[in-house]
């Protein structure tokens, strides 16, 4: 965890030590890029960091990344048995340290195929460049097209620097930008390059665009200025842009309960708010961010209203408060319960600032690309859940489905 | 208070509990601060006569990490105490006014006769209740002709024990005997032949620590050179208590045992194989002379917990149930068993039977060991490796 105290060499020993080196680690086996842990872990123990650094990057490119931003309560530590004797083992954080301590890794060349093949991947984010990386290991010819300006994708663009440095993720991206044939940026797919051309010109495309805008604020009042949706002002919190109006002094609400309402209600609370309050419909339990983001929210002192809904933004041009409403939650079978506003409670509540997080649309390009021969899909394009290292799991899949198709067509003659 | 007391060599313990000699009791103050903790005994550093030569090398121990725990062995290649026999008497003489209660008594080293014998007479005239003498010290002292080169060879034991106990008028003598020897009985036996009192087993085991793989030096490192030291501590626990039981089953001699005693159950599993007398180092160093109320409460709780009502009931109650090989039950027929509600699931067992056993341990769906009957030898490796203890061997009846 980038924010959390980095162990000393000391802690790290004693923490590899607490690893039981199970078969069948269950931490393997939830981690979606499959790293080998417990291998990584006792390779740490014996004092082998570069060892412990190639385990991890042999199975996961962004390593890095993923050691400062994986939920991995919610995903290795969540079944370490050590936790049925004490505590689970604190993966992410021996991750950390062992990227940092590994120093350089090389990997052997791989044996290269007789077939080179011209791969589009469109998009330059963790599952873009994962699915790049294998491929032109393999010997294909890759051009990645990213519409921002540099590469990365939402680790990049939605992850605020305090919790992901820029250096440690733009070490890991050039290191795959090395393998790459071409990279361009401020390219839009569908805009500067039709669509059709690129699938003429290419024998596969890995569309990993990510998703589109943020979902809009549906209630009177939502296009005054001063609300802006969570995408939009963490991109320009994280990257300096101009453009959306600061926090800073002010009161910001922060419309919705999941992770990217987290990082954007701490984002402005970094900025300067005076208060950072996240409004949420429905109550603790419902609430969708993974409870070790909740806590961190809760300790930069990011305030909660639970059970509470937006009815109307008010102010005459400029957003000067807003109307809430209390709700109670309705039982639905097999679902979440339903927040009901309770009548007649409603109530103002002054804010400078509204942001929204209400989740994002797809990504408008899919529709040009799904159902389409030789195009194949990965990372949150792909409906992913959200995590990087989720991505680098469906970049790998990807690349592997994608060499599987080639050998497929040269069977057929193609 | 449960009485702890025991007697050795004719001298009764308060408690059994005895500060080896070694860096703890090389201080006269040190000595009364453990007096203090509640030490039965305390034997100062080995002392000489004052023409000795005692040249000490710095750093002069290393420790064995096991698991990233520290110090499961110590090495040292300290050498006996510099300080020679005119202030160690002084320093039993102060003792012994201090603590009349406690059992002050000192270690000795010699090159000749004479030596031995000044050392013994200036001792007892100084008050000392018992002395030990280091037949067995295994680096520095055997190249100048003393320490185990003396506990290595049974005749010079035998002669050099007399020596000693010719000129004992009214102490016991200890000859503190060496591991590194084809067979410690013989050595203890040519105690017994000298008339000397008792033997202690063990001084440390020859070793080295461990070597600076980048710039290839054994540790300890004194500059860009080491040597062969004694390794002492918890990992030389079970050839003390083989070395132990050996003298004790065979020769009639009393046994002060020393090596690897770290807790009340290290102690209480020497008495049961015969030690009257328990002798700690390593441990004090490490954890303080605090470690004796723990070790007497430990020791006390358990007596009550077995009914055991003096510490003498202890001595000695495993040795009938020590035997040759080829005594033992050829019928014994065992099989691992797995308690499925303390199983954690890690699969250990599993690759340790696979790997290191006879593959009588499959791991389903479930995660849940299951354990092959006809194939289970019954090694019991399996339940040494489980982290949570949910392995145990049960006894099945009739043999397959």
């Amino acid at each position: 965890m980038a924010e959390e105290k980095k162990l000393s060499k000391e802690a790290a020993l004693l923490e590899a030590a607490n690893c039981l080196k199970c078969y069948k680690p269950p931490c393997q086996e939830d981690c979606p890029a499959g790293i080998d842990i417990p291998r990584f872990i006792y390779k740490i123990k014996t004092g082998d960091f570069k060892g412990a650094k190639r385990v991890l990057y042999e199975k996961n490119l962004f390593a890095a990344t993923c050691a400062a931003v994986c939920p991995v309560e919610e995903l290795c530590q969540e079944n370490c048995n050590k936790g049925q004797v004490s505590r689970a083992v604190s993966i992410g954080q021996l991750q950390a340290y062992a990227v940092e301590m590994g120093g350089e890794i090389e990997f052997p060349e791989e044996e290269k195929t007789k077939n080179p093949r011209k791969i589009a991947v469109i998009g330059a984010g963790p599952a873009g460049m994962t699915g790049a990386y294998r491929l032109a290991r393999a010997g294909h010819q890759v051009d990645v097209f990213e519409a921002q300006k540099g590469p990365g994708g939402t680790p990049f663009w939605g992850i605020p620097p305090w919790r992901l440095s820029r250096e440690t993720l733009e070490r890991e991206i050039k290191e795959i930008e090395k393998q790459l044939h071409s990279i361009k940026y401020n390219t839009r797919i569908g805009e500067d390059i039709q669509v059709e051309d690129l699938l003429n010109e290419y024998d596969a495309v890995l569309v990993s665009c990510g998703l589109g805008e943020g979902s809009a604020l549906r209630i009177k009042g939502a296009d005054l200025e001063g609300t802006v949706d969570a995408v939009t002002f963490l991109r320009a919190h994280n990257t300096d842009e101009n453009g959306v109006p600061s926090p800073e002094g002010k009161i910001v609400l922060i419309i919705g309960g999941g992770n990217t309402a987290m990082d954007a209600a701490m984002a402005a609370k970094e900025a300067g708010a005076e208060r950072s309050i996240v409004v949420y419909r429905r109550s603790w339990e419902e609430m969708p961010a993974w409870k070790a983001e909740i806590q961190k929210a809760q300790e930069r002192g990011v305030e909660f209203m639970l059970q509470t809904a937006p009815v109307e933004i008010l102010g005459e041009k400029k957003l000067e408060a807003i109307k809430l409403v209390p709700t109670r939650l309705v039982p639905e079978e097999g679902r979440r319960p339903r927040p009901v506003p309770i009548e007649g409670k409603e109530f103002d509540f002054p804010a400078g600032m509204v942001i929204t997080a209400l989740g994002q649309l797809e990504n408008p390009l899919l529709e040009k690309l799904e159902g389409r021969e030789k195009v194949f899909f990965a990372g949150d394009a792909a409906g992913g859940d959200a995590t990087v290292v989720q991505a680098v799991a469906e970049g790998k899949e990807a690349a592997g489905k994608i060499m599987a198709y080639f050998q497929e067509a040269k069977g057929r003659g193609v | 208070m449960t009485d702890l007391s025991l007697e050795f060599c004719g001298i009764k313990y308060p408690n059994p509990f005895v500060l080896a000699a070694a860096p703890t009791t090389d201080k006269e103050e040190m000595v009364a601060r453990a007096f203090e903790a509640g030490w039965g005994g305390a034997i100062l550093k080995t002392t000489s006569v004052e023409t000795e030569d005692v040249s000490l090398v710095y750093p002069m121990m290393a420790g064995l990490d096991y698991d990233n725990k520290r110090l499961a062995a110590l090495e040292n290649i300290d050498l006996i105490s510099h300080h020679h026999i005119d202030v160690v008497e002084k320093r039993v003489r102060n003792l012994k006014k201090e603590f009349p209660d406690r059992v002050v008594a000192a270690s000795i080293m010699g090159q000749a006769k004479e030596h031995w014998q000044e050392l013994v007479q200036r001792l007892e005239a100084a008050g000392v209740d018992l002395i030990e003498c280091s037949f067995s010290c295994p680096h520095g002292m055997p190249e100048k002709g003393m320490g185990s080169t003396i506990g290595q060879n049974p005749e010079l034991v035998e002669k050099t024990a007399r020596w000693v106990k010719e000129a004992a008028k009214r102490v016991p003598i200890v000859i503190k005997l060496t591991p590194q020897i084809a067979d410690i009985t013989v050595a203890a036996e040519a105690v017994k032949k000298s008339g000397a009192d008792g033997v202690c087993a063990i001084n440390t085991v020859k070793g080295i620590l461990g070597v600076d793989i980048y710039d290839f030096v054994p540790y300890p490192k004194v500059r860009d050179k080491s040597t062969i030291g004694g390794v002492s501590g918890l990992a030389i626990k079970p050839v003390a208590l083989r070395c132990v039981a050996e003298i004790t089953r065979s020769v009639d001699i009393p046994v002060t045992a020393s090596g690897g005693i770290t807790t009340w159950r290290d102690a209480v599993e020497f008495l049961l194989l015969g030690a009257r007398n328990l002798q700690v180092c390593t441990a004090a160093m490490q954890y303080g002379f605090d470690l004796v109320g723990d070790l007497k409460e430990g020791l006390a709780n358990y007596m009550a917990e077995m009914n055991f009502s003096s510490v003498e009931q202890i001595v000695g109650k495993s040795l009938p149930k020590l035997v040759d090989h080829g005594t033992l039950s050829r019928d014994n027929r065992v099989v691992s068993r797995v308690d499925e509600d303390r199983c954690i699931k890690c699969g250990r067992c599993y690759v340790a039977c696979n790997d290191g056993g006879h593959q009588a341990i499959t791991i389903g769906e479930d995660r849940i060991p299951q354990i092959d009957e006809e194939e289970c030898v019954g090694c019991a490796f399996c339940t040494t490796i489980c982290p949570v203890y949910c392995l145990e061997m049960e006894r099945v009846e009739e043999k397959k």
